[in-house]
């Protein structure tokens, strides 16, 4: 999917859960709505894990469909795609892992349920270092464009410009965000606001 | 393991995970990886949600980016102002003690030139140019130093 198509979905997704542009991100909105999505926070996950997204087959609509349904209360939809976050990582890293594996959900539903899972370390965060299964360019591309989909979920573009221009600090931009400096150069560089 | 042993209780329904050489992509880079072993464990330790939030202790307070931008602005500002009182303040007492030790040295000349002290003797003309010239600079300086400390506007 081209960059601007990913951003605009972002920004589209923003403006639905988000309206008032409330940092951080209010992701419980989003798992209201889509019941088929559950969020965990874990903190045993390995420490170079930062999040994943599983695809539950068992909670699937079409498992359900085919099994019998002993009361109306278990007819509710289960979450068939779980996100796993770390605590044991900053929160700016919890809040970008969110919606990077965010950006998996809406993105690459079809990955998933192929593959079950996506995780996701801190080098495929940042896009440094990856070990893949599917080929090397299909990984980078699903991992770019889920990075590309959470920068602009959690740090849309107006604010962002907004943000720099009024207090022309990196550090001081990416708090109000609660993103990483690091994200928050990324994202500036990427909108050609520092070079 | 058999089937049923892959088989993990979430808590809101079941998940059967695949090792992730078989099945799943990405490891993590950065130096982790996960077993489907590991991934069993971390999940049956979960408890049963639909929904979750951050743990509280982590998670700042939510609001409007542009409050935080406004607010974060205002502290900056506030910031500059404190850091300008604190430097004036401290140049006000130096500049204080500078001038308490000029004029407790012109005392002091003024106590040898009136006793004549250890033979001490200015000229008359020097004797008062140098007091004149000190009680104008006194003057001067704390003029200065109160015009910029309480400006007009």
């Amino acid at each position: 999917m081209e960059k601007g198509k990913i951003y605009e979905e972002a920004e589209k997704i923003a403006q639905k859960y988000n309206p008032d542009s409330i940092s951080p991100f209010p992701y419980e909105k989003v798992q209201e709505e889509h019941k088929d999505l559950a969020i965990i926070f874990s903190d045993k996950l390995p420490e170079g894990i930062s999040g994943a997204i599983f695809y539950n087959k068992e909670n699937s609509s079409e498992a359900q469909n085919g099994a019998e349904v002993a009361s109306s209360i278990e007819t509710k939809q289960e979450p068939n795609f779980i996100i796993l976050i770390s605590t044991q990582k900053p929160f700016t890293r919890q809040h970008f892992t969110i919606a990077h594996e965010l950006g998996h959900y809406f993105l690459h539903q079809d990955i998933i349920k192929s593959e079950e899972s996506i995780v996701d370390g801190e080098g495929s965060l940042d896009g440094s270092k990856m070990l893949f299964r599917l080929d090397n360019a299909e990984y980078s591309r699903v991992e770019t464009e889920a990075n590309n989909f959470a920068a602009a979920l959690i740090m849309p573009t107006a604010l962002v410009i907004k943000a720099w221009k009024t207090l022309k600090s990196i550090e001081e931009v990416a708090k109000v965000f609660n993103v990483s400096p690091s994200a928050m150069s990324i994202r500036l560089e990427k909108l050609g606001l520092i070079g | 393991m058999d089937d049923e042993d892959k088989k993990i209780q979430t808590g809101s329904g079941e998940i059967t995970p695949r090792p992730m050489s078989s099945g799943g992509i990405g490891n993590g880079g950065g130096g982790g990886s996960i077993t489907s072993d590991e991934l069993k464990k971390i999940l049956q330790a979960q408890p049963t949600v639909r929904y979750s939030r951050l743990p509280s202790q982590s998670v700042p307070v939510s609001r409007p980016v542009a409050d935080t931008i406004e607010q974060e602005k205002k502290r900056i500002e506030n910031e500059g102002l404190r850091q300008n009182i604190n430097l004036k303040r401290k140049t006000l007492w130096i500049l204080f003690w500078f001038l308490a030790a000029e004029t407790a040295l012109i005392f002091l000349l003024a106590f040898f030139q009136g006793f004549t002290a250890w033979h001490f003797h200015l000229e008359e003309w020097s004797f008062k140019l140098l007091v004149t010239a000190t009680i104008s600079q006194i003057t001067v300086m704390l003029f200065v130093a109160v015009k910029h400390l309480f400006p007009s506007h």
